[in-house]
């Protein structure tokens, strides 16, 4: 066999390998496992396991938000803290519903005093546990059959019992007949769905419901993907007003790399809740990120919405040790809710 | 840990997955002799790490010598993982029984892939990258980490063993 013949001989050989069109997603796969496996970053499996997402930064400068390109400290070590989400928050979090995720929400105590006017909660900051998903139980009066949208509930630990600090539901009312579509569901403080429309101005507005697509949930059942969309936040930072349509969404974090955070968050669709942007706000020692969409309500009815995953890159340059919080999901929702499972 | 970070990032390291894998893949095979669970395991390794340090791969015009140095050394540095499952035998133990093109394919791909399992890691490395990848000695050198010198050593001893063995194993299935 000369060289030629064994050049020959092992092109045959190798023709016989497979193509892989899902060579990238194999990458990041094995990138993900190992990652887990050596412990070395939660990263995006927080996003999928019961657990999350506050962590204390060291940030270099005095300055605003931006979005990528710039350059910053040093980065230092990033502990993930997920005791937010303990073991008896998730158990009575999963008493609701099925449960998407769970996300460790550490907000300052101004803004969390903001969220629960009815329930005390004590400490600076203050640690809740977010659950997303379709939480049935936290309303008795939807009629059976009717397809839930996404759900939220906040949970604090306190001194006795957990307490259910607020909760919202979109709930789309298609396919019941005689109802308007464009109709908002909406969470009483007793926890009472009202197929009715409501006003701009209705501080317990949630976000929109009413699905232009009548058959199941926006997602169609499937659990959040991270990957669902990379799309940068467009107009950012921005203010929060006062407002019960804007709404502050889940975020959760993916990774960091020095000053550099990268961002899982959902935001609306664009048709009925558009996306605003994020919201940075500096504190003494913290600093909190807020994703905001806008509900759009027009002649005091809103309509539906999906709230898809976008993926973003945030870069923060104040330093001074701050701690990153994230805030509370919704403002507009700070209605405290009884809890059934009590 | 240095990672992919940004989202163009991304769609880069994605875009240049898409165009290499098949290329990768092909030099994992024979570098695992024929086992394409191992070879593609191995690909895998080494774009992970492509990935892992993908925002200070500065040169992208040489990152595909990167991936390979990267798969070459870590194949090399498997020898002692014995789960592997590369256990030369002496017999086949059934011969191949019909004749044909589609079976004389076969056979011969079996053929070829069982001597290769039988040269040292370091030798099918050289004979793979100079014969199939038809890389110069001294790329070879590099990718391995060794001399030119140890790379045409490798190289001549591979190619005699794996003669040697190719012919053996013919004359013995043929009966």
């Amino acid at each position: 066999m000369n060289d030629d013949e064994l050049r020959r001989r092992l092109t045959l050989l190798a023709d016989r390998v497979p193509a892989r069109p899902d060579a990238a997603i194999r990458v990041r796969t094995t990138v993900r496992r190992r990652r887990r496996h050596n412990g070395v970053a939660a990263g995006l499996a927080a996003v999928i396991a019961a657990a999350a997402v506050v962590v204390p930064a060291v940030l270099a400068h005095r300055a605003p938000a931006r979005v990528e390109g710039s350059t910053g400290p040093t980065p230092v070590p990033v502990p993930t803290v997920s005791a937010t989400c303990t073991r008896g928050l998730s158990k009575a979090l999963t008493d609701y519903g099925t449960v998407q995720h769970f996300y460790a929400v550490r907000a300052s105590a101004a803004v969390a005093a903001s969220f629960a006017q009815n329930v005390h909660v004590s400490g600076d900051p203050v640690d809740f546990c977010l659950a997303v998903g379709d939480l049935d139980n936290l309303a008795v009066s939807t009629p059976p059959g009717v397809p839930d949208q996404m759900h939220y509930a906040l949970m604090a630990a306190g001194t006795g019992a957990p307490q259910l600090v607020y909760a919202s539901a979109n709930r789309p009312l298609q396919p019941l007949p005689g109802i308007d579509p464009a109709a908002i569901a909406v969470y009483q403080p007793t926890g009472a769905a009202l197929p009715t429309a409501v006003s701009a101005a209705a501080p317990t507005a949630p976000a929109a419901a009413a699905s232009s697509s009548p058959t199941g949930t926006p997602d169609d059942g499937k659990p959040l993907n991270p990957m669902y969309r990379a799309l940068p936040v467009t107009k950012a930072p921005v203010r929060i007003t006062a407002t019960a349509a804007e709404l502050s969404l889940p975020w959760l974090l993916a990774r960091r790399k020095g000053d550099r955070i990268e961002v899982v968050y959902a935001a609306g669709a664009g048709d009925c809740v558009v996306p605003v942007g994020y919201q940075v706000t500096y504190g003494k020692g913290r600093v909190e990120l807020a994703f905001i969409s806008r509900a759009v309500v027009q002649d005091g009815q809103g309509c539906a919405t999906v709230e898809p995953i976008h993926r973003t890159v945030l870069t923060l340059t104040r330093s001074e040790g701050l701690t990153l919080l994230h805030s509370p999901v919704s403002p507009a929702w700070r209605k405290q809710l009884p809890n059934p499972a009590s | 840990m240095e990672t992919i970070v940004d989202a163009a990032e991304e769609a880069e390291f994605d875009a240049f997955v898409r165009a290499r894998w098949p290329a990768l893949a092909r030099t994992a095979y024979l570098l695992c002799a024929g086992d394409l669970g191992h070879a593609e395991d191995l690909v895998q390794t080494a774009l992970a790490r492509t990935m892992r340090a993908w925002s200070r791969l500065t040169d992208r015009g040489d990152l595909d010598g990167y991936v390979y140095r990267v798969m070459v050394r870590t194949h090399a540095s498997q020898r002692r993982r014995r789960w592997r499952g590369e256990i030369p035998t002496e017999h086949l133990p059934e011969p191949p029984a019909a004749a044909g093109a589609a079976t004389d394919a076969v056979e011969d791909a079996d053929l070829l892939t069982r001597a290769l399992a039988r040269l040292t890691r370091r030798q099918r490395a050289a004979v793979v990258l100079r014969f199939s990848e038809d890389r110069p000695e001294q790329e070879v050198a590099d990718l391995l980490g060794c001399s030119v010198g140890t790379v045409k050593t490798h190289t001549s001893r591979g190619l005699a063993r794996l003669r040697e063995l190719l012919v053996t194993d013919t004359e013995r299935s043929l009966g």
